[in-house]
Formats: structure tokens, C-alpha cells, sequence
């Protein structure tokens, strides 16, 4: 058995900020954000709107475009779940009808939903699940400081959704193969440094600042790059394919100068360069399909493209795999 | 390849100013390079000349020259 893509949904809020807004608050201008990350604006939540929230929307485009109402398991990739605890997937689950399923969340920051579709393959290719709906949703607007010019300008919210199902190796939108790896001494550089157990049982109160996002930009950038590369080469000698057979390289969307520096690297031609950070800006555990559902919408991606998807993020963490594109549309 | 050929080449594709015009006392702030494009030319040298040469330095560099020496130093600790 192996796990093919069947369908895939995205969803961003309506609000949206552009780097001119950002601009004067932060003490920057819109060519200062634009030159160093590629961003023009992002999308944000409305005060009360949350993760869950947009991975219902997400979610349901993904199984309509899949032509299913019921799924065996719901992953949601995120590192900003509503709450501590419980887990956003099973109210996720329930508020897609698909209420008793088994639904859990995973966290590996913006790798998440490379490793949520390595897990999901994982679940039908073992035959625990005859079909998975992956959800990466993330709402880093609830994390950064408003007054941090280093990261406030870099985050966009938003949800991204793949539904896998049972199928044969052989077919478009089958997955089988991906590498995935994690560094824990580079677990400082990608951070909400307060919140959690260490922070709670060191009996001091919490630091409001510690509640905040923070990146080492410089050593994050070359990791990033060294990484995503390597993956992608282990991924591709997996298959039996070199870098000249991929079509499309859909990589998270975290800077457009890390993915152009990535294509370098693997010798891919920045033409086949898969972006739409200039308009969603780092969506965290959502890049990849909200990626994805843009190449296909703007017909950028077509059926029969090899694409290659990888990531990286805090932990560090990084993945990739590689995938002949189906006929799948978003809903 | 001589190392000062291979870093100019690799600033004249980053940058967009002819290689033939980096020589060795330009300074790389005036051929519009900000710090992510430093770390961007340090990852093409990597590949091109298969050295690795270490970001904290790279950063600290402020001539076309003084990255060519950085590039002989990891070229030297390689051979």
C-alpha cells in the first residue's frame, strides 16, 4: 500500500496587512522588508479568530477537492494550537463532521507539514488508516511582538490541507519516499522561549517578552539553505531522480532569497522556483500547500509535474519528498 | 581556479557589478551587498570552490579582499 494525494485546500483570513502598515510602526520601509525577504503584505486573523478556525476551512476545501466527506485520521501540523491542551485536531476534526476519528496535532515548527505528510503516508502505508486529512494551520500573529522589526514583518497567517489516501506506488500523487532530520543544539535559534513546562516550574512568573517569537536570522539562513538542500538530494537519490528532472520545487515559503539561494545550491532554474511569499509572507506549518494551491490555481503546477517539497524550521527541523503531481485541484 | 577569480565571480552574480571591477579594496557595502547577500555568497562559494567557510567571519568582512582571504584560510585548512 502507499499513501497518494488525493486532494488539497487552503484557507487565508481576509485581513490584510501590507508592508507600507507595517512600515512606520516597526521603523522601516516597504524596500527594506521587500529586499530581505521577499514579502509585500501578509494576511491576519481578526481578534477571536484561531488556529482551529482556520483549519476547519482549510480542511474542508481539502476533502471536497478529494471528493470525500469522512476521513480516518486528522493531523494538524501547528506550533500555535488554541490552547496548552487539549490538541486542535479533534475539535477540528468534530467541527468537519468527522467527530470519533483518531486526531492528534504534531509539532515540528515550519517543517510541520512535512513531517505531518511523512506521518499521514506513514498511517496508510502501515494500514492504520485507509485515508488522512494533513492540516498545517498556524496563527503566528498570536506570537509576535507587534515591535520587533526583526520578526513582526516575516509571519502571515493561515491554513494549508492534503487529504491522502490508500493507492499504488505507481500513480500520479503517490508518496514513497521522504527524508526528514532534526538538530536539538540549534533549538535556541527558533524560539517562544516561556509557556511551558521549564519556564512554569522554575517558580519565577513569566517573563511577557519570553511569550514571544524570536530568530537568529543569520545562522537560521544558512541552516536553512544547507539543510533544505541536502534533504533534497537524499530525497531525489532516493527516487533514482537528479535535480534536472524537477519540474517544480515547492520549498517554505520563510524568505524568497533562502529558496533562491536552495535552488542554487540543488541547480535548479529559478524559473521553476514555486513563490507566493510576497503575498502570504511566512505561513509557518501552512507554506507548502498554500503553496501548492496557488501553483495549481495560477496554473503554474500542472498534472504530471515532478515536484519537490522541503522544509525547514525550529527544532531545527527539516524534510523533504518528491511527488508526481495528480490531476487535483483546490476546492 | 585562482581564489580571488572564483569569490568575483560569485560577488558578480550576486551583486550585478562586472567581475572585472571587484578588485581586492572594494568595499562590499558599496556594491550594494547587505548581510543576507554575504551569506548568499558564502553558500556559492561553498558549492562552486567546496570549501566551507564560517558565517560569524563572512559577516565580519568588509572588502572584496578580506573575503578572498577568508576563502585562502579555509582553502589552506582543506589541502
Amino acid at each position: 500500500m502507499t499513501a497518494v494525494l488525493a486532494g488539497i485546500g487552503a484557507w487565508l483570513p481576509p485581513t490584510i496587512v501590507t508592508n507600507a502598515e507595517l512600515a512606520d510602526r516597526l521603523g522601516v520601509d516597504d524596500q527594506w522588508i521587500q529586499s530581505r525577504t521577499g514579502i509585500r503584505q501578509r494576511h491576519v486573523v481578526d481578534p477571536g479568530v484561531s488556529t482551529a478556525d482556520l483549519a476547519v476551512e482549510a480542511g474542508a476545501r481539502a476533502l471536497k477537492s478529494a471528493g470525500l466527506d469522512a476521513v480516518d485520521t486528522v493531523l494538524v501540523a501547528t506550533t500555535t494550537p488554541d490552547h496548552p491542551m487539549p490538541a486542535t485536531a479533534p475539535g477540528v476534526a468534530s467541527r468537519l463532521g468527522l467527530g470519533g476519528v483518531a486526531a492528534y496535532d504534531l509539532n515540528a515548527v515550519c517543517a510541520g507539514f512535512l513531517y505531518g505528510l511523512a506521518t499521514g503516508a506513514a498511517l496508510v502505508t502501515g494500514g492504520i488508516a485507509g485515508s488522512v486529512l494533513v492540516i498545517g494551520a498556524d496563527v503566528y500573529s498570536s506570537i509576535l511582538d507587534p515591535a520587533d522589526r526583526t520578526t513582526a514583518p516575516l509571519f502571515g497567517d493561515g491554513a494549508g490541507a492534503v487529504v491522502l489516501r490508500s493507492g499504488a506506488a505507481a500513480e500520479p500523487g503517490a508518496l514513497t519516499a521522504f527524508d526528514l532530520g532534526s538538530d536539538g543544539e540549534g533549538a535556541d535559534l527558533i524560539t517562544v522561549p516561556g509557556g511551558g513546562a521549564r519556564q512554569r516550574s522554575g517558580g519565577v512568573p513569566a517573563d511577557p517578552a519570553g511569550m514571544y517569537f524570536t530568530m537568529q536570522g543569520r545562522q537560521v539562513f544558512t541552516s536553512a539553505v544547507t539543510h533544505m538542500a541536502d534533504s533534497s538530494r537524499t530525497v531525489l537519490t532516493r527516487l533514482g531522480r537528479t535535480a534536472a528532472d524537477v519540474d517544480r520545487f515547492v520549498g517554505h515559503q520563510a524568505n524568497a532569497r533562502i529558496l533562491r539561494a536552495v535552488a542554487g545550491q540543488l541547480d535548479v532554474p529559478e524559473d521553476r522556483v514555486v513563490m507566493n511569499i510576497d503575498r502570504v509572507a511566512n505561513t509557518s506549518a501552512a507554506s507548502i500547500p498554500l503553496a501548492l494551491c496557488d501553483a495549481v490555481t495560477d496554473g503554474t503546477l500542472l498534472p504530471g509535474h515532478f515536484v519537490l517539497l522541503a522544509a525547514f524550521g525550529g527544532g531545527l527541523a527539516w524534510g523533504a519528498t518528491a511527488l508526481t503531481w495528480p490531476a487535483v485541484t483546490p476546492a | 581556479m585562482n581564489t580571488h577569480t572564483a569569490v568575483a565571480g560569485v560577488l558578480a552574480t550576486v551583486s550585478g557589478v562586472d567581475a572585472d571591477k571587484l578588485g581586492p579594496e572594494v568595499a562590499l557595502e558599496s556594491i550594494g551587498l547587505d548581510s543576507l547577500a554575504l551569506l548568499e555568497v558564502a553558500l556559492a562559494v561553498q558549492k562552486d570552490l567546496g570549501v566551507a567557510v564560517d558565517d560569524g567571519d563572512v559577516a565580519g568582512a568588509r572588502t572584496v579582499g578580506d573575503l578572498v582571504a577568508l576563502v585562502d584560510d579555509a582553502r589552506a585548512r582543506v589541502a
